[in-house]
């Protein structure tokens, strides 16, 4: 159910069925049930050498949002191999194609090869639908990282 | 960045490891799901470029290992042999041999479980002792 602008009620109004049901009934179940989605893989072989941020196959949502914010949330059993142990994984959230951290690299950097997970709250959304996806790379060419589970989800706040 | 996805088994760090040595720095890397494999390809990669990506693609053996990967599996093998270790039948080999004829076998096993000591620990490498010693 959309979400509406709560009313703004004026002295001596009497509200209509119509008003009620809009203002109280809808927004409490936008509310409740706000506009979500979820990717998930428990199974998945997944693997990356690339040193420039690369879509991770099958972490994608897409949510129509009503203008609010976002709450991404992302876990991954991921693990590294190869290079030294100042060499790292990072990883990049992107809205509709557009990277939200603006830095090199990406929102979360790990040097281990151990699950992660992480949380993030975007800026307010233009009112539409929105593809989320999460990307990844390593840091140097010797390195290879893998994963074999990953839940990504999207909701607006 | 360019992609190029083709369906194909392949081993990982050995097709990154030459894509990157035929392409250089106009390869970012690859990425694998498990059926397929996507080539990120630098913006200044030519129609080339691409064609050769491709054709290394088609010709890798999924099978063949890097030198890292093989080591790997030979300190996973030596540890193995490490676990049934028999010490107690070396020890009876050591204790019942008086002749240096007698010895000498006892010696190269004590030489292959070093050996295996020191490859399981990564300090050494699997042609540090010859293939006569190993097997």
């Amino acid at each position: 159910m959309a979400w509406t602008t709560p009313r703004t009620w004026v002295a001596g109004e009497v509200p209509t069925a119509a008003i009620m049901n809009a203002h109280v009934r809808d927004n409490l179940n936008a509310l409740k049930d706000p506009p979500q989605a979820v990717a998930e893989n428990f199974n998945a072989t997944l693997s990356t050498t690339s040193t420039s941020f690369a879509n991770i196959t099958g972490a994608e949502v897409t949510i129509t949002t009503t203008g609010g914010r976002a709450m991404i949330g992302f876990q991954i059993s991921q693990t590294a191999s190869g290079g030294t142990s100042s060499d790292f994984t990072c990883y990049e959230i992107t809205i509709d194609g557009t990277a939200v951290s603006g830095h090199a690299n990406g929102v979360l950097i790990t040097y281990t090869g151990a699950p992660i997970s992480f949380t993030h709250l975007t800026a307010a959304l233009s009112a539409g639908a929105h593809t989320i996806r999460i990307q990844w790379r390593v840091n140097t060419a010797v390195r290879t990282a893998s994963a074999s589970k990953f839940q990504l989800w999207a909701r607006e706040a | 960045m360019r992609e190029i996805t083709i369906e194909k088994l392949v081993n990982v760090p050995a097709l990154n490891a030459r894509l990157r040595e035929r392409l250089a720095d106009r390869i970012y890397g690859i990425s694998y799901d498990g059926k397929r494999v996507i080539i990120h390809l630098a913006d200044a990669a030519t129609k080339d470029d691409e064609a050769a990506a491709a054709a290394e693609v088609e010709a890798h053996d999924p099978t063949v290992k890097t030198e890292d990967q093989a080591r790997a599996v030979l300190i996973e093998a030596a540890k193995q042999d490490l676990l049934t270790n028999d010490f107690k039948a070396l020890k009876g080999a050591i204790e019942s041999a008086s002749t240096l004829a007698a010895i000498r076998p006892i010696l190269l096993a004590m030489l292959l479980l070093m050996w295996r000591l020191a490859l399981a620990q990564g300090l050494t490498r699997e042609t540090d002792v010859d293939a006569a010693v190993r097997t």
